[in-house]
């Protein structure tokens, strides 16, 4: 009888070992078929998505907007420069390469000279340790700074050439994903300190940029869920943008024309101090404050 | 060994010969080399960037997006959308001067699949510029682009290449 077993399954080992060879072995071109069957997968894996691809907005237009909007300089809101080497993993390292571009930003559009250089030196430190040292080493980048940094004009122009080598570098080295993960920080940063400023002054102008930011969120969290290398901390991360935006999309009233258009007036006192705690929260979980 | 056993033996010795004669089988064929695939990359970043930054003025230059592209077999259309902010008005310089082949695009003021998706201007230009107007109530723009199939494709050759999107905005307070 147990012979009888162990000739059976001799076989059956034969059957499964011949079907799979026969299965996976085409007869010709053996490489170019493994490459498009790479190719293809990725293809139908964005085909059915079925969504356009999404251009992330600039974090200098959304200060600048901001700006324009009445929001004015809070003294010691900003993340700390200090802490730049407070962050471990790469994501936490990107988040906050984020985060210190917005609040780079919200410094040179206030004014804040030396805070600016400070910030541009926490965005510098966390570029070479996250592989995008290339943004400040094909040009002297931040010396030109530092020398230009009472001439408006020259500033803003420096930090669009700073936006256009990291787009440049992300694509050139495939690293697509990377860039919503440093928008998130940026984006959770400027939200941060709107949401401060308008539960301090109740701005109606703050009120409709911020809500109008909301559309992005969704997004934000797929550009976060296509990440590589998703971990517990990472989907930890999505699931509090997607609470934010579950409760911002809850309010009565609040979906306006379109898909993306909302009327920031069903907003409450109440719901905008909600918004601001959960983002407050978030914003002081990835800065580690 | 009973009969049926040695029946079992002989059916195995059998498959096992049939399985060693097909992996030699798959061993000739491969003889024959793997087939290598050409990559041509005709993405000119610097090139055209510089161009865009020219053409975006009198706006002030916000950011410039590549948008890449993969070439397959057959013709394909790729959606990009653009978040648009009413506290501005915003011109867009889209160059394709980085696609080995032309190309068809057009502006939507919703995905170009959707019923009622309004046409807001169309190229086949190497540089497309598009200005957001003051009636439109939107909240993002469509950037549809029709990519023609690659010729190429079935002869072991992916062409790829981008696109560039350029957005400027008029009234920043800085």
């Amino acid at each position: 009888m147990n012979k009888k077993v162990s000739s059976v399954l001799v076989i059956a080992t034969c059957f499964f070992a011949v079907s799979c060879g026969e299965a996976e072995a085409p007869d010709a071109n053996p490489v170019e078929d493994n490459k498009e069957a790479v190719v293809e997968e990725v293809e139908v894996s964005m085909e059915e998505i079925d969504e356009p691809e999404f251009i992330i907005p600039s974090a200098l237009q959304i200060s600048a907007m901001f700006k324009n909007s009445g929001l004015t300089y809070i003294d010691g809101i900003t993340n700390s420069p200090d802490k730049v080497s407070d962050y471990n993993s790469k994501f936490e390292k990107l988040l906050n390469f984020g985060v210190y571009s917005g609040d780079l930003f919200y410094c040179i559009l206030n004014d804040q000279t030396q805070m600016s250089i400070q910030y541009l030196k926490a965005v510098r430190q966390l570029a070479d340790e996250t592989g995008m040292a290339g943004i400040f080493n094909t040009g002297p980048l931040f010396e030109r700074f530092e020398s230009n940094i009472g001439n408006k004009d020259s500033v803003f122009n420096i930090m669009l050439e700073f936006q256009e080598k990291t787009d440049v570098l992300i694509a050139e080295n495939n690293e697509e994903h990377t860039a919503m993960v440093i928008f998130a920080g940026a984006w959770t940063e400027g939200m941060y300190i709107g949401l401060d400023a308008v539960k301090n002054t109740g701005n109606e102008n703050l009120k409709a940029r911020l809500a109008e930011q909301m559309s992005i969120v969704g997004n934000l969290i797929k550009g976060l869920q296509y990440q590589p290398n998703r971990n517990d901390a990472s989907i930890a991360y999505e699931a509090k943008y997607q609470a934010i935006l579950d409760y911002f999309m809850g309010i009565d009233g609040v979906k306006g024309a379109d898909e993306y258009s909302y009327d920031e007036t069903a907003l409450t006192d109440e719901d905008w101090k909600a918004l601001y705690e959960m983002v407050r929260d978030l914003r002081n979980e990835i800065t580690k404050s | 060994m009973s009969v049926k056993g040695i029946g079992v033996t002989v059916l195995s010795l059998v498959l096992i010969f049939n399985f060693s004669f097909g992996q030699k089988k798959r061993g000739k064929s491969d003889d024959s080399g793997p087939v290598e695939i050409t990559m041509k990359d005709a993405c000119t970043y610097k090139e055209t960037t510089e161009k865009i930054k020219v053409e975006i003025a009198p706006f002030k230059l916000e950011k410039i997006t590549p948008a890449k592209i993969h070439y397959k077999a057959y013709t394909q259309v790729k959606e990009i959308a653009i978040p648009i902010y009413h506290t501005t008005k915003y011109k867009f310089v889209i160059n394709v001067e980085g696609m080995p082949t032309g190309v068809e695009m057009k502006i939507t003021d919703k995905p170009h699949k959707v019923s009622g998706a309004k046409v807001l201007s169309t190229s086949k230009d190497k540089t497309f510029k598009y200005e957001t107007t003051p009636d439109f109530d939107g909240s993002r723009i469509y950037l549809s682009i029709k990519i023609p199939g690659d010729p190429e494709y079935n002869n072991h050759v992916r062409n790829r290449g981008c696109v560039l999107i350029g957005a400027g905005f008029e009234d920043i307070d800085f």
